[in-house]
């Protein structure tokens, strides 16, 4: 299994509140192949950041905490090394892009010094060097005048250009695996388009493997090579892009790809899964989607069902699919 | 590598033509530049730094030379405010004054500010029970009235200037180790201090080089009404005879001239002037302070 660079094996985070202790990722395992796309969906709240950060190690203390589980990177389990040793992963072999380009940038530095800030913690570059590195770097995410952008300011530039800065600040170490927690989400289409074909590109090229977050399945579909999909903490469905387009096989995921807009015609009203993510305080007994699930059987509410491989490379939480839950 | 180019992108951009960014302190530095009364606050506080470092030169008089023959002169040719008790020269002691006057206001609040930041900075990035531990300390502190503290302390430990600034330096630091906490509390949550965690920097890196930046604003403006809270309180303090100590001139110990009777009714040259450097100073640095407080958040004047 040489061509694994990440495997996350029941991995377990959980959150203290004032009301108890919420699991907002439950017993979750993939594995990112080396220079892949692996693509997480799932709604607002079922877990997807929460699965990058513990990944980052960045759970929000002192609330937050790992409860169990494995990750490891390249033969080292990243829930055993010291602070120390993850503070020279991240940024270096683990890099990540945020949601939110307009805040990720620190205002009151220019784009040059927080790039060279990387470089110079990193890859020990100085002056000159450095300032070269910075430039080179801009020049591949392709910012125009990258000698003139380095002594800008981030509020000089527009959504767009600045996630091609937190792209070139991530990439700037060539890392082994890069996470990306919606980073189109907040950009406007034309940009998101541009955005991603960048970032496939890089990626090409650099082989980098990705962790892409996402709730959108069209970008899914246009980057991932490896899909899981996460409803409530838990993994519903994962296989290979193609298979899960076009052949879904649990309910949550038919009702995700029902529900997208280009698929409805004129004056047609748009499909939707009704309902709402279940609170983590109230968990269904069952299946976390059977009060939404329009398949939903009498075991559905008694049992969570079992990820089970459905086809080879591609395996669902579903009682249709386990023994047990048919009918017949 | 080849280059990814998109036309509009490029057109975008064209807008910018300056060699340099603005910077937000240019630009903080630029409306400040448009208020009239900040920027009389400034020239003013400029010109007693000047009188303060040029004072030998500016007065041809000694400091502390007495002449008991020269008691209680009014203001002439040779003594331009007069002589005092001693028949020292009174506006040579009010430009050595103001010597004294603003080291001691700038030195506090350098003490207040060097421990408010650090403790608040700390307490705020680390939460928990640091945090706890430091802002009780804060609210100990505030329990009690500033100006009572001042003279029971100076009162037990002498008088002196080093004394002064020691003891307003550390008894106005809570406040803005509160301000900075708050500041700290708000800031760690964006995401740029995630994303520098995500890049790997330390905690140590991360509040010096992103968070102290990016709260240099408010701190900016603290200090300045800090040096005027300073030079009040040094007044006061020395006016009680519990500061500065005699022979050292400041405004405050000269205004005790106005304590005699006979000195308040019949010497004004003893204690209108060193009342009149106080009032413009403190006036000046506020006027200085607000244009500041303005100038570094546009927002708040809306």
């Amino acid at each position: 299994m040489s061509d694994i660079l990440l495997k996350v094996e029941g991995l377990r985070t959980s959150f203290k509140t004032s009301d108890g202790k919420v699991n907002a990722v439950d017993d979750i395992s993939f594995n990112v192949r080396k220079g892949k796309v692996l693509g997480i969906v799932g709604e607002s709240g079922c877990g997807k950041s929460v699965t990058s950060l513990s990944v980052m190690r960045l759970i929000p203390k002192p609330n937050g905490f790992i409860e169990g589980g494995k990750i490891i990177f390249s033969d080292k389990d990243l829930l055993k090394i010291s602070e120390r040793e993850m503070r020279s992963l991240r940024g270096n072999d683990i890099a990540m892009i945020f949601q939110e380009p307009m805040t990720a940038l620190n205002p009151v530095f220019t784009i040059g010094d927080q790039i060279g800030e990387v470089l110079e913690l990193h890859e020990n570059l100085r002056g000159e060097q450095k300032t070269e590195k910075c430039i080179e770097l801009l020049e591949l995410v392709g910012i125009p005048r990258p000698e003139k952008v380095i002594k800008e300011y981030p509020h000089q530039l527009s959504g767009g250009m600045r996630q091609r800065v937190m792209i070139a600040m991530a990439l700037s170490c060539n890392p082994k695996l890069l996470i990306a927690d919606e980073p189109t989400t907040a950009l406007d289409v034309t940009i998101q388009a541009q955005v991603l074909e960048l970032m496939n590109k890089l990626t090409d090229e650099l082989e980098t493997s990705v962790m892409f977050i996402t709730h959108d399945l069209g970008v899914i579909a246009e980057m991932a090579n490896d899909v899981i999909v996460m409803y409530a903490g838990k993994i519903v469905e994962e296989g290979d892009v193609v298979s899960i387009f076009k052949n879904p096989q649990h309910p949550y995921t038919i009702g995700l790809l029902e529900s997208r807009p280009d698929r409805v015609d004129k004056n047609q009203r748009l499909t939707c899964i009704p309902g709402m993510v279940p609170s983590p305080f109230d968990m269904p007994k069952g299946c976390a989607f059977a009060p939404r699930c329009s398949k939903c059987m009498d075991i559905c509410n008694e049992k969570m069902p079992e990820l089970i491989e459905v086809k080879p490379g591609q395996k669902a939480r579903c009682w249709l699919h386990s023994k047990g839950g048919h009918k017949e | 590598m080849e280059m990814v180019k998109h036309p509009n992108m490029n057109d975008k951009s064209v807008k910018f033509k300056e060699e340099k960014g603005l910077s937000p302190w240019t630009m903080a530095l630029q409306r400040l530049r448009k208020n009239l009364l900040a920027m009389i606050g400034l020239v003013v506080i400029i010109m007693l730094i000047i009188m303060a470092i040029l004072a030998p030169v500016i007065t041809p008089h000694d400091r502390d030379a007495t002449n008991t023959k020269n008691k209680f002169l009014s203001p002439c040719s040779e003594h331009l405010l007069g002589t005092d008790e001693l028949g020292r020269d009174t506006f040579t002691r009010l430009i050595y004054g103001t010597r004294i006057s603003l080291s001691v206001g700038l030195v506090s609040t350098s003490i207040a500010v060097l421990i408010g930041v650090t403790l608040g900075a700390i307490g705020g990035f680390n939460g928990g029970f640091i945090d706890n531990i430091i802002m009780r300390l804060v609210d100990i502190f505030m329990c009690f009235p500033f100006f009572v503290m001042a003279i029971t302390i100076a009162a037990l430990v002498g008088p002196s200037i080093w004394n002064i600034m020691l003891i307003s330096g550390f008894l106005s630091w809570p406040r803005i180790a509160r301000i900075v906490r708050a500041e700290v509390l708000s800031l760690k949550e964006r995401e740029f201090i995630e994303a520098a965690k995500a890049l790997g920097l330390n905690s140590k890196d991360i509040i010096i080089k992103h968070i102290l930046p990016n709260i240099l604003a408010p701190v900016i403006v603290y200090t300045t009404l800090g040096i005027a809270i300073g030079i009040l309180s040094e007044a006061g303090l020395s006016f009680l005879g519990l500061g500065v100590k005699q022979p050292k001139p400041s405004w405050g110990n000269m205004l005790a001239a106005a304590q005699s009777l006979r000195s308040l009714r019949l010497h004004w040259w003893l204690w209108i002037p060193p009342g009149i450097m106080v009032f413009i100073t403190i006036l000046s640095i506020n006027f200085l302070g607000d244009g500041l407080r303005d100038a570094l958040d546009p927002k708040l004047k809306q």
